[in-house]
């Protein structure tokens, strides 16, 4: 049966609704299952061994309990330990939805359970096991479950002149990627009276080092002064900012050691007023670059920015603080922005303008080859649907993160300032985006660039509705087992290749013998990755993946299946599954 | 002259410069060891400004110790040092007190000895029962303070385990100390059991997926539902085994300690109600050492009728509704654990009293907007507080016992001045609340404070480092429970200021090298009283009041 999908938008909600489409058949399976299992079938013992992900070798005094905190045990001094389960005889079960709407057809099922493991010196994990069949009263190990050696950053923080404060930091950063744009994470730890410090139970992978800027407490005062003697922000290995610091490469159980020198220097007070702050609002402060520790405080009761800076060149973009309300998401609020040169003495610059932040028209265009479709008429009270959403998102070191959306019945963004931003357009007319311009920037595949004082060009989006149609499947194993099972899903990332700024889309599917989607696309290029874990969550992860760098997608390729779709074509393919140690 | 501590309460006593002159200064001297008097090289020396603490000038010591500024104008300055190892330490430091350095006063401000103490240090490995390290154990550390005049307890930090057990807590001063483990062994689960049975309580249910093709019949290990007990140095779960540490300066102790694990106890509260359209505060348990509150790790979960507190090591612990007080480690109901299922009932809480407030401003005085009158006071587990209504009056429900007033407001708020009970004036601000008392409170306050200002002499020479404590002569009738107005330190000339007071009848000690005082024992303190300084601070538009004559010290 051919899906017909109501809408296709090359959205995050589209990867949502992809999402929820294939995931629907999980709760509509079994619509008698109680929320707690009453499985009374056959008892089997099952044995178990937890060994090292480095070596294989069994690890003793480990614990492991169940996901479901029915089970707890430590290993035995040979790794092993032992649980009963119950589940059903030899069965069919559970349908699967090859499109929509459901097809329902049975497949073999084959169950899967939770672990967590724990050891010091080991990173917990949560680990997934497949439940083979086994023979009652076989005492080998059925199961086996790695756990991961922890590896161990460890170091010393040098002062080039006295003594180190007391409270003195050191962060370790580590890559975590969020909506396919990686970023740096911190946790930090205090240095002892020795200046030596150690980050344990760390996850294999990359990671840098900084002491973030020492600005001492006697800033504080009232009066403040003029300068004070702290430590600049120090980087490893003598780097000047956290993105060029050198890469620390930690394998499972490895330790490194890498030190840290902290450069004495002297911050001098930047004040910064500021005017035209609408209403009595408060407002953000932010500094660029950013550095660790230095930071510019609003004060909104004299209308000030103020902190301490050490020599050196910086921006500085305030926001007003506009109150975020469920029907305004994204308030427009007004910005003004700085540029600062402190040179070895205090500052106080002329004051700073907070004016409203850029608008952007947004034009949309249908070439649509069917009926016209038209939204259905607001309700009373209620205000049109916009044709299309447009949501501008920005690149923080928080990740990429929505700043703007236009709002119910207009096509104008606001709250743009300068800066480069992602667009992300859904439509809400049906067919799909096939075009998103501004003057002569092709915003599917670069980002907007919007430059202070200049007025944006409009946003102008074509919607097309003769979208190809893809068949995807989840190519068989070797063994004839199946990859997708109600307990073992896979998860697809569908990534249009010759359009880096469109969104993916994600879905999941519990069977390979039929297809997990037949979903509308843009014409295009895609390339298609399968896993058994999500490739694509709302969280940043460390392990997502970075697929708005065109790099890691070169090197993904060869991982998935690739296909080009013209308009209207209809197309199957087959996606291998990638090995878990790719996939992650 | 500068008390760094939180003494919040007390009044802080900063003298301001003299009028500007041309003329400047020069302040020099050396800086040494405090243990060896050896002088410290390449050592950090600073001058900062009493009123904000910035800093004024900074240098380094030469190669013998020696450190000079010059271009000081006359006025009064706080000289600061440090260098590795060494505590920052101010001049004639005590106590969070210094001795500030006068300029233009014709006392010698160039042969200046700066001590710096060595920092102490106590670190150690904390192990298990399998002499494996112990991570994320909790280490308490506590040091016996002079601050309160009482010698009591305090917490002096504290630190967590690394991964291979490790900890230290640095730069303490030399004194006595105690110190505390909590931790939980790191392969504990305490599944939630209502009887001896194992039986989980009632209303619990486990999460299954709700996917979930087989079941995993229960089986969790009973000999991982353990926990340690708190551990005192130098290894007793008995608190009142525990050692003192006797730390001098530069001293570095290993205090490692070893846990053992005992079988964890669950207890099982009913839940109780909540009040004025909260939910209730959940039920919690801690134990006590020193008089103040040890927290101990347990896990709570909580069903639709009961409440229950498993992982608890044996032992005794106070039961309370809400967080306990940082002050207070008695605070809530004595309970003993030592079955492994234990049931309890809800602490009961004190009936309140019934407080009503009306604030009158003194005649210069405007209250700030969104004041808020305050009910609290150094060993007082809560400080219960309202907003003054438009009439600046308030009433509230407080825990009974001993409490003195303040008025919590924008900018510098005002102090109270004088308080009636009805119509009894009382001769100082403090009332003692008992339960369902209705307690009527009228408080004058002054946004007007005074600064009183002398000077301290020996042998008829200015008396620098003298300890100064001024007493509200009303207290003075009940010495045990007397407080500390102000306590102050006199500068390079023998001067001091103590500000902040309120109109009203205070007498004053100085007492030279009196830092070690037990000055809120009744003995100790009654001792130097016949020599004390009546201090009459009248309410007139006069905002300083010098006393013309020096004030004597009395020796130690």
């Amino acid at each position: 049966m051919q899906t017909n999908p109501p809408v296709f938008r090359c959205s995050s909600l589209v990867r949502l609704a992809a999402f929820c489409l294939c995931s629907l058949p999980l709760t509509a399976q079994a619509p008698n299952q109680p929320d707690t299992p009453d499985i009374s079938g056959v008892t089997e013992h099952l044995n178990a061994v937890v060994v090292s992900s480095l070596d294989g070798r069994p690890v003793p005094r480990a614990l492991v309990t169940s996901s479901d905190t029915h089970m707890a045990a430590l290993t035995d001094s040979e790794g092993r330990f032992s649980f009963d389960i119950r589940r059903p005889g030899p069965q069919t079960a559970p349908h699967v939805f090859s499109s929509w709407p459901p097809d329902p057809v049975a497949v073999p099922t084959i169950a899967t359970l939770e672990f967590s493991l724990r050891k010091p010196g080991y990173v917990t994990n949560q680990v997934s096991v497949r439940l083979p069949a086994v023979q009652p009263g076989d005492s080998e190990p059925t199961l086996q479950l790695k756990i991961v050696p922890a590896a161990v950053l460890t170091g010393h923080l040098d002062p080039d002149a006295g003594d180190l404060p007391p409270g003195t930091v050191v962060q370790f950063e580590r890559k975590v990627v969020f909506n396919g744009v990686a970023n740096w994470g911190y946790s930090d730890t205090q240095v002892n009276s020795r200046g030596e410090f150690r980050f344990s139970n760390l996850a294999p992978g990359d990671y840098k080092l900084a002491a973030p800027a020492y600005i001492p407490q006697s800033s504080r005062g009232d009066p403040s002064p003029d300068s004070v003697h702290g430590f600049r922000a120090s980087f490893y290995p003598n780097a000047d900012s956290i993105d060029s610091a050198g890469l620390i490469h930690l394998g499972p159980g490895e330790t490194a050691t890498a030190n840290l020198t902290y450069h004495s220097a002297t911050f001098y007070k930047v004040t910064i007023p500021v005017a035209g702050l609408p209403g009595d609002r408060g407002f953000y402060v932010n500094l660029l670059p950013e550095v660790q520790g230095l930071y510019l405080n609003p004060n909104q009761k004299d209308l000030t920015a103020s902190g301490y800076l050490p020599s050196g060149d910086y921006t500085v973009a305030m926001r007003s603080a506009e109150i975020i309300s469920q029907q305004n998401q994204f308030p427009a609020t007004s910005t003004a922005s700085v540029h600062l040169q402190v040179a070895n003495r205090a500052l106080r610059t002329e004051p700073a303008a907070f004016h409203p932040s850029l608008e952007i028209p947004v034009e949309v265009r249908r070439e649509f080859t069917s009926d016209k479709k038209d939204l259905p008429p607001p309700r009373d009270g209620q205000r049109p649907t916009p044709e299309v959403w447009v949501g501008i998102l920005s690149d923080t070191r928080g990740g990429l993160q929505p700043i703007a959306q236009n709002s119910q019945a207009t096509t104008t963004i606001r709250n743009l300032s300068e800066g480069l931003f992602h667009i992300d357009v859904n439509s809400s007319v049906g067919g799909y985006v096939a075009s998103v311009t501004s003057g002569t920037t092709d915003l599917l595949r670069e980002p907007l660039r919007v430059v202070a004082g200049v007025a944006p060009r409009p946003i102008e989006i074509t919607l097309r509705d003769d979208a190809a149609l893809l068949n995807a499947r989840v190519a068989p194993r070797s063994d004839q087992l199946p990859q997708a099972t109600m307990d073992h899903p896979v998860y697809v990332l569908c990534l249009p290749l010759d359009r880096p700024e469109a969104e993916p889309i994600n879905f999941a599917t519990q069977s390979d013998q039929f297809p997990m989607a037949s979903l509308p696309l843009p014409p295009g290029r895609y390339l298609l990755l399968a896993a058994h874990r999500q490739l694509l969550v709302g969280t940043p992860q460390t392990n997502a993946i970075e697929y708005r760098n065109p790099e890691v997608v070169r090197d993904l390729i060869p991982k998935g299946a690739t296909i080009t779709l013209s308009p209207n074509q209809k197309a199957d393919i087959e996606i291998p599954v990638m090995p878990d140690e790719d996939a992650n | 002259m500068r008390p760094c501590l939180a003494l919040l309460l007390f009044a802080v006593a900063l003298r301001p410069a003299p009028a500007q002159t041309s003329t400047t200064y020069r302040i020099a001297g050396t800086i040494v060891s405090a243990i060896d008097h050896h002088p410290l090289q390449r050592a950090a020396v600073q001058l900062l400004n009493p009123e904000n603490q910035n800093t004024v000038q900074s240098t380094t010591s030469d190669e013998y110790g020696r450190f000079a500024f010059t271009g000081v104008p006359a006025g009064n300055t706080e000289l600061q040092g440090s260098a590795p190892n060494y505590l920052a330490t101010f001049y004639d430091e005590h106590d969070g007190f210094n001795t500030g350095i006068i300029t233009g006063a014709g006392v010698d401000t160039e042969s200046l000895v700066l001590q710096l103490l060595p920092a102490s240090v106590i670190g150690g490995i904390i192990r298990d029962e399998s002499a494996e390290p112990v991570q994320n154990a909790i280490v308490h550390l506590f040091r016996e303070s002079n601050n309160f005049g009482d010698n009591r307890y305090v917490s002096a930090g504290n630190a967590s385990t690394d991964d291979a057990g490790r900890f230290e807590i640095a730069r303490l001063k030399p004194g006595t100390y105690y110190a505390a483990v909590t931790a939980s062994p790191w392969y504990a689960v305490h599944p939630p059991t209502a009887n001896d049975n194992g039986d989980p309580p009632p209303g619990y249910r486990r999460f299954s997926p709700p996917r979930a093709s087989v079941a995993i019949v229960d089986s969790i290990d009973p000999a991982l539902d353990v926990a340690y007990s708190a551990t005192f140095y130098p290894g007793t779960t008995d608190p009142t085994a525990a050692a003192p540490i006797v730390l001098r300066a530069g001293d570095t102790r290993d205090i490692s300690l070893q846990l053992n694990p005992q079988p964890a106890i669950t207890v099982t509260l009913p839940r109780g109600a909540g009040q004025n359209n909260r939910p209730e505060s959940p039920p919690q348990l801690h134990s006590s050492f020193l008089g103040l509150p040890l927290g101990v790790s347990s896990q709570t979960i909580q069903t639709q009728s009961h409440t229950f507190i498993s992982g608890l090591a044996p032992g005794d612990y106070f039961l309370s509704t809400g967080a306990p007080s940082f002050t207070n480690g008695t605070e809530g109901t004595p309970i003993h654990l030592a079955d492994r299922s234990t049931t309890a009932e809800l602490p009961v809480s004190p009936t309140p009293a019934h407080v009503h407030v009306t604030v009158q401003p003194s005649r210069d005085t405007k209250l700030p907007a969104h004041s808020r009158v305050a009910l609290g006071g150094p060993g007082v587990a809560t400080t219960f507080s309202k907003d003054l209504d438009a009439q600046n009056q308030a009433t509230f429900d407080v825990s009974p016992g001993d409490y003195s007033f303040g008025i919590n407001g924008g900018g510098r708020s005002p102090v109270v001045t004088q308080v009636l009970a009805g119509e009894r004036p009382l001769p100082g601000n403090r009332v003692h609340l008992t339960a369902d008392q209705s307690a009527f409170f009228t408080l004058t306050v002054s946004a007007s404070t005074h600064t009183f200002r002398a000077v301290v002499r020996k042998d008829g020479k200015p008396c620098p480092g003298a300890f100064i404590l001024l007493l509200n002569t009303a207290d003075l009738s009940d010495l045990h429970n007397a407080r500390a107005v102000a306590r102050q330190q006199s500068d390079l000339d023998g001067s001091f200021d103590l500000r902040s007071l309120a109109p009203g009848d205070y007498t004053l000690v100085a007492i030279e090298n009196g830092w070690d005082i037990d000055w809120h024992n009744d003995s100790a303190l009654a001792h130097y009283l016949p020599a004390a300084t009546p201090v009459h601070i009248p309410d007139t538009a006069e905002k300083v009041q010098t006393l013309p004559r020096p004030i004597p010290v009395q020796p130690r």
